[in-house]
């Protein structure tokens, strides 16, 4: 029979309470990193020689706005530890700016994210709102995504009118080569007659999406909304990671202010030990992004 | 309650009974309200047996009430919603709540001899973070379309879709966004709708609660022991809460992904579970960049399978101490129960995949999953025979505790049969999705775990409430459940040989299944009885709380440390830490009485 | 053990460590294209930045013999979770 001691861990509930609740989220990371990574690695080739994953240029997605968040949360967690060490060494004051600082830090973290989320709001890159050429469809199928589903279609459409609508008719015999093309491609996107007069089918979003895809390589000026293939997957998962991440720093910046707060009023004896079980929450946090910036911006 | 003796810790009623931070009062919470939601999860199962055995409608009495809209039948929809709902109920708001929130709560700390739990705020907590889930689940069956009906798997792609408007009814530039109004009204079924949101919801709060309790409990064994209570001498329900308590904190965070990420495909549009290209449904389709309905499942089941395992074990461990203590025999192996119970938890985490052998998975990775589900017949079978051995010889006392506990150990062993025809692939491909499957869970999980829930309510009755249930009308209530549970599920098994399907609406419309029918009419009539007899035992309890005999500090002479306090305990439990000195199965041994308490005697002058 | 003290040249170091191998990736791996080397890289990067951290600001370094209890059966499980969701999900849509 053992005796109790060499049983008992010697950590103090609430710092063994808080290891527990980081091995749930350990979990709970791992399913939905796991689950990202899955649907990348399966997600289905769109068409030959391209990538089933969209480019950081197609999403929008800057690696360096990645790496000055990566700096932010890890001088965050020094500063949460080096808030803790002068707790321990009586020094409430230092301890105090340390902690103010790694405030100011994990609020500039959800600052810069805040910036990346406007972008993609801004550009329509949404789950649920990129258009997909979606390739080997049947023609029933392609109808009822025509009818339907996509408002790409719609979108495209409303663009290339404005896009052509500044220019007067009498001016079309001279207007730029890129308004000839828009022009173009809007006629393609209606019911039309060929040269024999005979029923000419609109583009299916799949073609239209093709289309759109080359007119904004060779027109950059255009910003016709692109076609991305698995770009709702990609924004799924972008959205979820880096959200529900966020939803953590957040969550750790409140339990960080209130025991800001605890500081400025009294020097309580349990600071230290409150101090310590909540940054290794917030090392936590800080250890997910560590993983989750190269998947999300590197890889 | 009122009767204990003055303490100087006195809270006003509220903080006594409703918002109590007190193990003790939030075990009896969860015991409680676990009750009201058996009754609903039982008239679920009624309705739906009911179809089962008269599908053409002709039932008297009940059909009068159907709505005219149904034509004098039940609606498939409406019988969809029952089975859906009857399984989460039964599973996430009865028999978790009862194992791990009531037993788990009032047990732990009384038993490692402790003041309370670690966090008490925490535990109060987790309580209130029921609250929510509890009304969620309620209003589910009264939204438009009703709860959720896509079965308590809820697989993609039927719950997960969120399928939109037409075209032709939305503005221009809005056919795209299913934030409008009606968009969570599914067309892939009624259910699917806005009842599978708030379904999806509930359980969020649901696993919420669990990993605040779990968390807890972990740590209130590893570190608030009494002094001398070593990890090898905790009594087996302890251990057994314990090891719960670890498989949900690992396995709960997987399901929370799972949850939200479905609610997100829902809500927001996201596409994880749907397939490339997304899918059409009439005149509806979805968005068409998509993920993996596959993904579900496995995200599901591995933590499902171990929620099995979080619903077997407790009632494992209280079985076990209430067979030692009517048995009057130490438990035949003490440490391979332990043991087994840990290979189960460990073995429980890679199993999942036995869930999915007709879901297209490779036939390689299913040989593995099935090797791993056999290999949880050993220690499953070194716990049933410590049983056996147990009481081999003893001087049993035939008590409704007692009775019960036996109950769980033989239908734990039909259960645990049947489980191996399922979990071999050949026979799966056989058996998949038919009645043997529902024959195999109610084995386990309705004459197994609520068995052992029974034994355990009949065992601790008195320390929760400080009388004794009637021993006459709980044996009756036995007897009935035992003979008329036999009776409802067995028949089942050849239900499923006979190629019925789980979950259809109507099976006489398959000519094969024609001669099955009057098996299926007796099963319901057995039913109806079976769930009448839970009322005996409702009021037994009741009726128990206030005319039920006093009961002693310790009426069924056991060791352990529970039974050395008043009863019920008083705030704080012990009026000083006791100290621990033995094993808590010292049963059969020479001298005055013949059985030794695992803490130490107090002195003269202070006993009872 | 003693994490009272404070241990200012093993944090400095990790800091370091953790700030020069995130912003070095950064240059490393724009200019490769992809590739299993390139994946290699960047697991490698990962785990070390990982390691250095939970070593440094969550005390691993003092406090792992009263802890790897809780974190090893985590790991293999979240491993173990990781691992067999692979070939079967890429297998049901390679095929």
């Amino acid at each position: 029979m053992t005796t109790q001691t060499s049983e008992n861990l010697n950590l103090p509930n609430g710092k063994l309470a808080m290891w527990l609740f980081l091995a749930t989220e350990v979990m709970f990371f791992t399913g939905l990193l796991a689950t990202c990574m899955l649907l990348r690695e399966a997600a289905p080739v769109p068409g030959p020689g391209l990538s089933p994953w969209p480019a950081h240029e197609t999403v929008h997605v800057q690696p360096w706005l990645g790496a000055i968040n990566t700096v932010l949360l890890i001088c965050s967690s020094l500063c949460v530890l080096l808030s803790h060490r002068a707790l321990l060494a009586n020094q409430a004051g230092k301890a105090r700016r340390w902690l103010g600082l790694t405030l100011l830090l994990g609020a500039a973290f959800l600052g810069v994210k805040g910036f990346e989320y406007a972008g993609k709001f801004q550009l329509g890159l949404l789950p649920g709102k990129i258009g997909e050429s979606v390739n080997g469809l049947s023609p029933q199928r392609e109808k009822l995504l025509q009818e339907n589903g996509l408002s790409y279609v719609r979108d495209v459409q409303e663009r290339l009118r404005a896009l052509t609508a500044t220019v007067k008719p009498e001016d079309l015999k001279t207007p730029p080569k890129e308004i000839q093309a828009a022009h173009a491609l809007l006629q393609l996107t209606l019911d039309g007659k060929d040269e024999k007069n005979s029923y000419l089918r609109p583009l299916t979003p799949g073609q239209l999406g093709d289309q759109v895809n080359r007119l904004n390589g060779e027109f950059p000026s255009l910003h016709l909304p692109p076609a991305i293939p698995n770009g709702n997957l990609w924004a799924s998962c972008y959205f979820v990671t880096t959200g529900i991440h966020a939803i953590h720093v957040f969550a750790g910046l409140v339990v960080l202010l209130v025991l800001f707060l605890f500081s400025l009023g009294r020097d309580s004896p349990r600071l230290a030990g409150r101090l310590e079980v909540a940054g290794l929450y917030w090392h936590f946090v800080d250890l997910v992004w560590l993983i989750l910036y190269p998947i999300i911006y590197i890889l | 309650m009122s009767l204990h003796q003055e303490t100087p810790h006195s809270p006003g009623f509220i903080r006594k009974y409703i918002f109590s931070e007190d193990h003790k009062t939030i075990g009896i919470q969860f015991l409680f309200s676990g009750m009201i939601f058996f009754g609903i999860g039982g008239l679920l199962a009624m309705l739906v047996r009911l179809q089962l055995a008269w599908p053409e409608g002709n039932i008297p009495w009940l059909g009068q009430w159907y709505p005219k809209s149904w034509g004098g039948r039940m609606s498939p929809d409406f019988y969809n919603m029952l089975f859906t709902m009857h399984a989460t109920v039964m599973i996430f708001f009865v028999i978790i709540p009862w194992l791990t929130g009531a037993f788990g709560n009032f047990l732990i700390p009384l038993m490692i001899g402790a003041r309370d739990m670690a966090f008490p705020k925490l535990n109060m907590l987790s309580y209130w973070a029921m609250i929510p889930a509890f009304v969620i689940i309620v209003a589910s069956f009264f939204v438009e379309g009703g709860g959720a009906s896509s079965g308590w798997t809820s697989y993609p792609t039927l719950a997960d879709a969120s399928l939109q408007k037409p075209a032709s009814a939305a503005k221009p530039g809005e056919a795209y966004s299913v934030l409008k109004d009606d968009a969570y009204n599914s067309p892939a079924a009624p259910g699917a709708g806005m009842g599978q949101i708030f379904w999806l919801t509930s359980l969020l709060l649901v696993g919420l609660s669990s990993m605040m309790g779990s968390v807890n409990y972990i740590t209130t064994i590893l570190n608030m022991r009494a002094p001398g209570m070593s990890l090898l001498r905790m009594p087996l329900t302890v251990w057994s809460l314990f090891i719960t308590a670890i498989l949900q904190a690992l396995a709960l965070p997987v399901l929370t992904v799972a949850l939200i990420l479905q609610l997100l495909d829902k809500l927001i549009a996201t596409t994880f579970f749907l397939p490339p290209g997304g899918i059409s449904f009439g005149n509806w389709h979805t968005v068409p960049g998509g993920g993996m309905p596959l993904l579900w499942q496995h995200l599901f089941w591995f933590y499902s399978h171990p929620a099995v395992y979080i619903m077997i074990l407790p009632a494992m461990g209280i079985v076990s101490d209430v067979i030692t203590a009517f048995a009057r025999k130490p438990l035949f192996g003490y440490k391979p129960m332990v043991y087994s119970l840990a290979a189960i938890a460990a073995l429980g985490f890679v199993v999942w995949g036995h869930h999915m052998f007709q879901s297209g998975m490779d036939p390689r990775l299913g040989t593995g999953f099935m090797l791993a589900t056999i290999l949880i017949a050993v220690p499953s079978a070194i716990k049933t025979f410590n049983w056996l051995a147990t009481l081999w010889e003893s001087r049993i006392r035939y008590t409704a505790a007692m009775l019960n506990a036996l109950a769980f150990v033989s239908m734990f062993v039909i259960g645990g049969l049947s489980g191996i025809f399922m979990a071999a692939t050949p026979v799966d491909a056989y058996f998949h999705d038919t009645y043997f499957i529902v024959a195999h869970i109610h084995y386990v999980l309705f004459m197994s775990s609520i068995f052992g829930v029974f034994a355990g309510v009949l065992f601790w009755f008195p320390k929760m409430f400080g009388r004794t249930m009637h021993e006459g009308l709980a044996k009756v209530h036995f007897a009935l459940t035992f003979l008329f549970g036999n009776l409802t599920f067995f028949p089942m098994h050849i239900l499923g040989i006979g190629g019925h399907p789980r979950r259809y609406y109507d099976p006489t419309i398959y000519q094969y299944l024609e001669h099955l029918q009057p098996l299926n009419q007796f099963m319901t009539i057995c039913a109806l009885v079976l769930g009448a007899a839970q009322i005996l035992f409702l009021v037994n309890f009741l009726g128990s709380l206030v005319f039920g005999k006093k009961a002693g500090i310790n009426p069924w002479e056991s060791n352990t440390l529970e039974w050395t306090v008043p009863s019920p305990p008083p705030h704080g439990n012990f009026p000083e830490p006791p100290t621990v000195e033995r094993g808590p199965y010292e049963y059969a041994v020479e001298g005055p009485a013949d059985f030794l308490p695992q803490a130490k005697e107090k002195p003269p002058e202070a006993g009872a | 053990m003693d994490e009272g003290k404070p241990d200012n040249q093993f944090t400095l170091f990790a800091t370091a460590g953790i700030l020069i191998l995130g912003t070095l990736m950064l240059p490393l791996t724009a200019t490769m294209s992809p590739s299993p080397a390139r994946l290699g890289i960047i697991s490698g990067v990962i785990f070390l930045q990982v390691i250095l951290a939970g070593a440094n600001f969550m005390h691993l370094r003092h406090e792992r013999r009263s802890l790897w209890a809780v974190i090893l059966p985590t790991f293999i499980l979240g491993g173990v979770l990781l691992f067999a969701l692979m070939p079967d999900t890429i297998l049901e849509w390679a095929k």
